[in-house]
């Protein structure tokens, strides 16, 4: 449903993308993930055809996002990283005018997905808060009824309760069959919704991670003051990594854990502790925070 | 072209066109009022002293500038009518690329199924019928007026030169006292010779518009796009009065295009002949061609469009910068 292939973006001398290599199957909800600056907004705006890409091509539902824009965009419903409309209207009329504008639109879709974020849309846009702005941008992006759905940030300035129905709305639209491409900072949101999580870093991929996979992770962290002794072979393809500091040992592990463990439990070990593997793990380990590094 | 858009972009600049429109008019309107209102041969003497002066910086010739339809004409050039047809032009041609990027509404607008052609098409679009609207309006304003507003009319009595002496004295018992004191301003001038010059105003406008909107699309910050059409017209307008006022720079009359707005001109040559209002080129005296009527307008109103025209092509390839 959407592919890039080598696209990249340079301004000047700053590569803003870096011949990124994407593909999202029909019905997948993919999450992008990276820090300020990695190049997810850059992506997301190369897709949209607002900016021109310095080498690469990208298509959505097989339509060149940059020749055929008008057509991807009636294949798309978009929001982006800051909603800014017109602040002379009211939220209603602005509802209409994006309801009417679109050819999968609809003004009482768009109401009553505005109703369910409890958003007061008899407000003019210039006196509403910026999470108000959010919903109203939200209101009319799940309204379309498009089938890829291409989110920068949804959740921003949202309260949780409202970041949780919001969240809750965009996995209908997945289950729905819908194509979800959505970016975000908060990481439980990409797992409680994803099936695929794409890590970026200063402008190119760097990890393409099936969520599915991962819930079948584990993270095996004990104590030993010894070196660790050869993993036996019957348990070696399960264990995907194994890192020994001077007294801890950390291993990650794929599929069933009790052998793993039966292993690992012969070995003098204290403070044993085994967790299902998270989005965090995977993504400290392209982006640990600076001060882990310095550690 | 998109409807929905068209209503948007009309919703946005309904306010300035009707606010402007109507100010003109009304301007005009008074304007041309107080044209009748005064009586200028009373003050013939006082001007004949500055006709020099006057001559300098003056298109047409003092004679016909005293006469109603030359007066009349004057309405035109008034700053108020120049600065209200640059202003619907200068705002609305800064709104069309960079006063919604720097808003950030672009992106979500050119998230929907519009091209940028139509997006930009449906701004154009409105511009040109807005400064069609407020020209018509200057028009109306001056019509109506002329129709409505009426003039003094004296019958002098008839003068005797007393030989030797070279004195003129009045005969009193010549002056016709059933004479209509008042007669209709219509009587002297005829509206039709002011439509070349409310043309001549449109071309303005769309010159204005489509050099704005070009600015508009090549920038992000409306305050500059603003602030670049604003500083062209000072700098037009400087070098139109340079060009006037000193014969050694005569030359700079090409690099303005305050040449090509000269509606007095127009007037005047309506007056004389109609072929010359409304033609492209006419010969005044042999071989000395002039522009008509609709060269000023074809020179002026073209710029204009070609402005809109490059200005649509740059903001179709351009790329477009994330909200500020």
């Amino acid at each position: 449903m959407l592919k890039t292939h080598n696209l990249t973006k340079r301004y000047g001398s700053f590569l803003a993308l870096d011949h990124a290599q994407i593909v999202v199957a029909e019905g997948e909800c993919c999450g992008v993930l990276g820090p300020n600056g990695a190049g997810k907004s850059t992506l997301f705006r190369l897709l949209m055809g607002f900016l021109q890409p310095t080498d690469g091509t990208a298509h959505i539902g097989g339509k060149d996002c940059q020749r055929e824009k008008t057509e991807v965009h009636s294949l798309v419903s978009y929001l982006p990283g800051d909603v800014r409309l017109f602040d002379e209207m009211k939220g209603k009329q602005v509802l209409e005018f994006f309801a009417d504008i679109h050819p999968r639109g609809n003004r009482e879709r768009s109401f009553a997905t505005a109703k369910r974020l409890d958003l007061d849309i008899s407000r003019r846009v210039g006196y509403m808060s910026t999470g108000m702005r959010q919903k109203l941008g939200l209101s009319i992006a799940l309204a379309t009824d498009a089938p890829v759905l291409i989110m920068d940030e949804p959740t921003t300035s949202l309260d949780p309760n409202v970041r949780g129905e919001v969240i809750r709305m965009i996995g209908e639209a997945h289950k729905s069959g819908r194509t979800v491409l959505i970016c975000s900072h908060v990481l439980s949101e990409i797992e409680d919704i994803c099936d695929r999580a794409i890590i970026m870093r200063q402008g190119k991929v760097v990890h393409d991670q099936c969520l599915q996979d991962l819930a079948r992770r584990h993270s095996v962290v004990f104590e030993l003051n010894q070196s660790l002794p050869r993993i036996p072979d019957e348990i070696r393809p399960r264990v995907l990594a194994a890192r020994q500091t001077d007294t801890s040992v950390r291993l990650e592990t794929e599929g069933e854990l009790r052998d793993v463990m039966a292993w690992v439990t012969q070995l003098p070990i204290t403070n044993l502790k085994a967790n299902r593997m998270g989005l965090r793990e995977v993504y400290d380990r392209f982006h640990a925070p600076v001060s882990e590094h310095a550690a | 072209m998109n409807l929905a858009m068209l209503r948007q972009v009309w919703r946005e600049s309904r306010l300035l066109m009707l606010g402007c429109s109507i100010a003109l008019f009304a301007f005009c309107w008074i304007r041309v009022w107080i044209v009748g209102r005064i009586d200028m041969s009373r003050f013939q003497g006082i001007l004949e002293i500055l006709r020099p002066e006057f001559e300098n910086f003056s298109a047409v010739d003092f004679e016909h500038a005293l006469t109603y339809p030359g007066r009349v004409a004057f309405t035109f050039t008034e700053p108020m009518v120049i600065i209200l047809v640059v202003v619907w032009a200068i705002a609305r041609g800064s709104d069309s690329v960079s006063g919604p990027l720097g808003r950030g509404t672009m992106e979500m607008m050119l998230s929907q199924p519009v091209s940028r052609f139509q997006y930009l098409m449906s701004k154009n679009l409105v511009c040109i019928f807005g400064t069609l609207l407020i020209a018509a309006s200057a028009y109306a304003g001056i019509a109506g007026s002329i129709t409505y507003t009426s003039v003094k009319k004296e019958s002098p009595p008839i003068k005797m030169q007393i030989p030797l002496v070279k004195i003129e004295v009045e005969i009193p018992f010549t002056k016709d006292p059933n004479a209509p004191t008042r007669m209709p301003l219509s009587d002297f001038v005829d509206r039709q010779d002011m439509i070349p010059s409310a043309l001549n105003l449109m071309g303005l406008g769309l010159f204005f518009g489509g050099f704005t909107t070009l600015m508009s699309a090549w920038d992000q910050y409306r305050w500059r796009t603003i602030a670049i059409a604003a500083g062209f017209l000072i700098i037009q307008l400087m070098l139109r009065v340079l060009s006037l006022s000193m014969e050694d720079v005569a030359w700079l009359k090409y690099t303005t295009i305050f040449s090509l707005y000269e509606p007095e001109v127009l007037v005047s040559y309506a007056v004389h002949s109609q072929d010359a209002a409304w033609s492209f080129l006419f010969e005044k005296t042999a071989g000395d061609w002039r522009l008509g009527g609709l060269g000023y307008l074809t020179l002026l109103g073209g710029t204009g469009l070609l402005g809109f025209a490059t200005g649509t092509w740059v903001f179709c390839r351009r790329d477009l910068p994330a909200p500020v």
